[in-house]
């Protein structure tokens, strides 16, 4: 294969950074390959794709080492101006690069600053509106797009300006599923008629390994594995212990193979690994056995004493359009709630009813007893906090101190009361260093955890998070996550999940609520709810790949949630034969 | 099917004529003191609203905030308003003989109170009819150097965008127990505070990533020789509306300045006769 891109040592520091985020880092990546860039959050990925526009270090200034060749000149002789035309980049947040007022004026405006003729342009506009389906939109401002149809337009607009190398920076992170497979297929589209070369940064590896070429494993600014998605995937353990997810089919069979249980040619694609699955299983499957572990699996704790109730509940933002269309909900004391729904489902309509930022236009919703007509949310804040999912729309001191002190303050408690607050809660949430800290100069990690504990010293019984989730690695949700179970399980929180995040509302809720179109469509324990495959499809929902798996190779009962429970079943399905032998 | 406003003949015409038009009605609007010839132009205005496929309901949308500024434009009118030599003073506001009431009082005020309602409509006509696109291109004409015109066509289309990023931070220091219904005015401006710092922070933040992808789209190339896909150019109908609109600012001008019509009293005079 003939190379196109090549790094040599290359390193590269932030100004007022002592740490390279990206370090020595030596690969080559050639003409038509698709490369998966992945790895924990910092891991340098990001760093390391804005190399090959020039925005690293042009834009950012810092400390540049090592050469970069392109088609084997050294770009460092470049403007980002010029690499534009050969690295064409998309970037993570849909709503931060559309500046433009129409879409087809979006489309255009690279081809336009290019100085090409406009019948060029037009010809342009009207292959890639094409592309993305979009004829119908051409006049429409982006901004009033959904997350997926921007997406889908800021990449329309990166090939209309026809360069050599795609550079695409995670861009599903800030997407809901719906949205992300929008982008995704749009992805595989143009890696089939295009021929050109990709670099994609991306978390879900399980959603696009089918599609590259190869991998390549960022771990603290080097490259730790750089592979065919095979060769890569074998390390599974290492992977998952640095926060990246190879697809749970992949992680089965690999456990199967390492425990020499059933040695199955390892698979990235959940087609295959039925396939496979299914000619190894014996033919009667001991289902008696399967009913005997299905007693072991976690059973969700069931909660009785409803604390908020919305009966009938229906709102719009204007009278003509409904958003919420009655629904009745149960918000059990202690419980652990998650509410599941693609974007404009009504998910976080709802919640913010809880707390009184909306008020019904019909039924009712009351919280511990009182309804929230009559209440304000200064009061319901007391009870229910609500807190969002960027911190950064709700951080304004300069010491992390006082901005957990600014809630109790609202709320009047004297300054000794208001101390105490500040110190439990920061035990809890382990961020008693950082008490005297500015925010501003913390992680972005730390500000969520700071925008957490600042609900938390208001002292509410529920806690409703906002998509705690969006946007991080599997590491950092998962911190996420456990902070909110320490508060459901040491404190006895009411805790309330809005996510898109099917496994982890698996993995943490007692209780599953699934939202489509301002309706609940479903609700219950998350192995009831993910039964009901085709119930989820309706939201374009799906049940964990190993859910899937299973049940698709005859496995109907029990429904497994992760790999350690297929695991399992495959254990006891396997075990028998081995006998045999 | 309903039209919409990208079929209407005012979003047809030039950016540049647009300006003119509104500068015209601006200095119309300045000239004329009358409230009832106000209401004349407000006719005018509510009409080309409606010709351009702009609805009764939108317009009311814009008018219901400023109905209380009419009111308070009115109420402030009093203590300014000098009553013509021997005019009927109905009574007094306040004792002491402060702040009479008088004819000319009530005409002036309501009067200003209109002419604000109407200023705003027109500015909002104008900038509703005119595509933000045009009014980079009209800057660019005005030889504004692109990379100024293109950061204004931006601002233009982020308002919405940061308006709802405002609307999120106000909502999530109102789950924070946050008041911002204080009567006393430094209390309210210190209520504001953790709204503005984050609010502020975003828009930097948004400002660095818009800044970002302008260059990942190759903006820097070579900014002065761009194509522009979209030419603006004068029309017949374009130089006919200028010129109806400048004979229209000429005669009422004319009127205005060396006769001495459109006074707050104008109409109010004529119909009554003194």
């Amino acid at each position: 294969m003939e190379e196109l891109i090549r790094f040599e040592n290359v390193s590269f520091t932030y100004p007022g950074e002592e740490k390279p985020a990206v370090n020595n880092v030596s690969l080559s990546i050639g003409l038509g390959e698709i490369v998966l860039i992945t790895g924990p959050s910092g891991a340098g990925k990001t760093t390391l794709c804005s190399m090959l526009n020039r925005i690293v270090p042009e834009s950012y200034g810092g400390k540049i080492e090592g050469t970069i060749t392109i088609k084997g000149a050294d770009i460092s002789e470049f403007t980002v101006g010029q690499m534009a035309f050969t690295s064409g980049m998309l970037f993570q947040d849909p709503s931060g690069q559309l500046i433009n007022p129409t879409v087809e004026d979006e489309i255009a405006f690279g081809p336009e600053n290019k100085g090409i003729p406009v019948e060029e342009i037009n010809r342009l506009i009207d292959e890639y509106v094409g592309y993305i389906n979009m004829q119908h939109l051409m006049r429409r401002s982006p901004q009033a797009l959904s997350g997926g149809q921007q997406q889908s337009v800021a990449y329309a607009a990166v090939l209309a300006m026809e360069p050599e190398i795609y550079v695409l920076d995670e861009p599903t992170s800030n997407l809901d599923p719906l949205g992300s497979d929008m982008v995704f297929s749009l992805m595989k589209k143009v890696a089939q008629d295009k021929h050109k070369t990709a670099v994609i940064v991306e978390h879900k590896v399980e959603k696009i390994i089918d599609m590259v070429d190869r991998i390549i494993v960022m771990n603290g600014g080097s490259v730790v594995f750089n592979g065919t998605p095979e060769e890569v995937m074998v390390n599974y353990k290492e992977l998952l212990r640095i926060g990246v997810l190879p697809p749970q089919v992949t992680q089965i069979f690999a456990r199967m193979q390492d425990s020499s249980i059933k040695a199955l040619p390892l698979t990235t694609n959940l087609d295959i690994a039925v396939q496979t699955l299914k000619a190894a299983l014996p033919e009667a499957l001991p289902q008696p056995a399967y009913d005997r572990i299905a007693q072991t699996f976690p059973k969700p704790a069931v909660h009785t004493n409803p604390v908020i109730k919305a009966q009938g509940l229906r709102f719009g933002y204007n009278p003509e359009v409904e958003v919420l269309h009655g629904i009745d909900l149960d918000i059990y004391e202690g419980e652990f709630l998650s509410i599941v729904g693609q974007n404009g489902s009504g998910k976080t309509t709802i919640v913010k009813h809880f707390n009184g930022l909306l008020r019904p236009t019909g039924g009712s919703v009351s919280v511990y007893g009182t309804g929230t007509q009559a209440a304000t949310v200064s009061e319901l804040s007391q009870k229910v906090g609500y807190c969002f999912q960027n911190p950064d729309h709700q951080i304004f001191s300069s010491k992390v101190m006082d901005e957990l002190s600014y809630g109790p303050k609202n709320l009047g408690w004297s300054e000794e009361e208001i101390k105490s607050t500040i110190k439990e809660a920061s035990e809890i949430l382990h961020i008693e260093h950082l008490l005297e800290d500015n925010p501003y100069t913390l992680s972005k990690g730390q500000r969520q955890q700071i925008a957490v504990a600042a609900i938390l010293c208001m002292k509410p019984d529920v806690i409703i998070v906002d998509e705690p989730t969006t946007g991080q690695d599997p590491i950092q949700s998962h911190q996420m996550m456990d902070m909110m179970r320490s508060l459901n399980r040491d404190l006895g929180k009411t805790i309330v999940v809005i996510t898109h995040d099917m496994s982890i509302a698996a993995e943490y809720s007692d209780r599953i609520v699934v939202m489509h179109n301002g309706a609940i469509i479903a609700q219950g324990a998350p192995r009831d709810v993910f039964a009901q495959e085709e119930l989820l499809g309706t939201s374009n929902l799906e049940p964990p790949q190993i859910t899937r798996l299973l049940k698709r190779v005859g496995i109907e009962h029990p429904v497994v949630m992760d790999v350690d429970e297929a695991f399992q079943l495959m254990q006891v399905t396997f075990s028998g034969e081995q006998g045999v032998q | 099917m309903r039209k919409t406003i990208e079929q209407s003949f005012l979003y047809s015409l030039d950016p540049r004529t647009k300006m003119i038009m509104l500068l015209c009605f601006i200095f119309i609007g300045v000239m004329i003191m009358d409230p009832f010839i106000t209401v004349l132009i407000m006719v005018v205005a509510y009409i080309l609203y409606r010709v351009s496929y702009i609805s009764h309901k939108q317009v009311m949308k814009t008018t219901k905030p400023l109905l209380f500024a009419l009111v308070l434009f009115f109420l402030l009118n009093f203590p300014f308003a000098t009553p013509v030599p021997g005019e009927t003073i109905y009574f007094y506001l306040l004792p002491n003989q402060i702040c009479p009431i008088t004819m000319t009082g009530i005409l002036s005020g309501i009067g200003n109170g209109l002419r604000f309602i109407m200023f705003i409509w027109l500015a909002d006509l104008i900038t509703t009819v005119t595509p933000t696109g045009d009014i980079v291109l009209a800057l660019n004409k005005a030889k504004v150097p692109p990379e100024a015109s293109i950061a204004i066509g931006i601002a233009f289309s982020y308002i919405p965008v940061l308006k709802k990023e405002f609307g999120t931070v106000i909502e999530a220091q109102k789950s924070r127990g946050a008041s911002f219904e204080s009567k006393n005015i430094f209390k309210k401006v210190k209520a504001y505070i953790p709204v503005i710092v984050p609010a502020l922070f975003i828009s930097i933040l948004k400002g660095q990533e818009i800044s970002r992808a302008i260059e990942a789209r190759g903006f820097t190339y070579d900014p002065v020789n761009r194509t522009y896909r979209n030419v603006i150019k004068f029309r017949q109908k374009d130089f006919i509306v200028i010129l109806v609109m400048l004979a229209l600012l000429g005669v009422i001008g004319y009127f205005s300045i060396a006769k001495g019509f459109f006074g707050t009293r104008f109409v109010y005079g004529l119909l009554t006769g003194n």
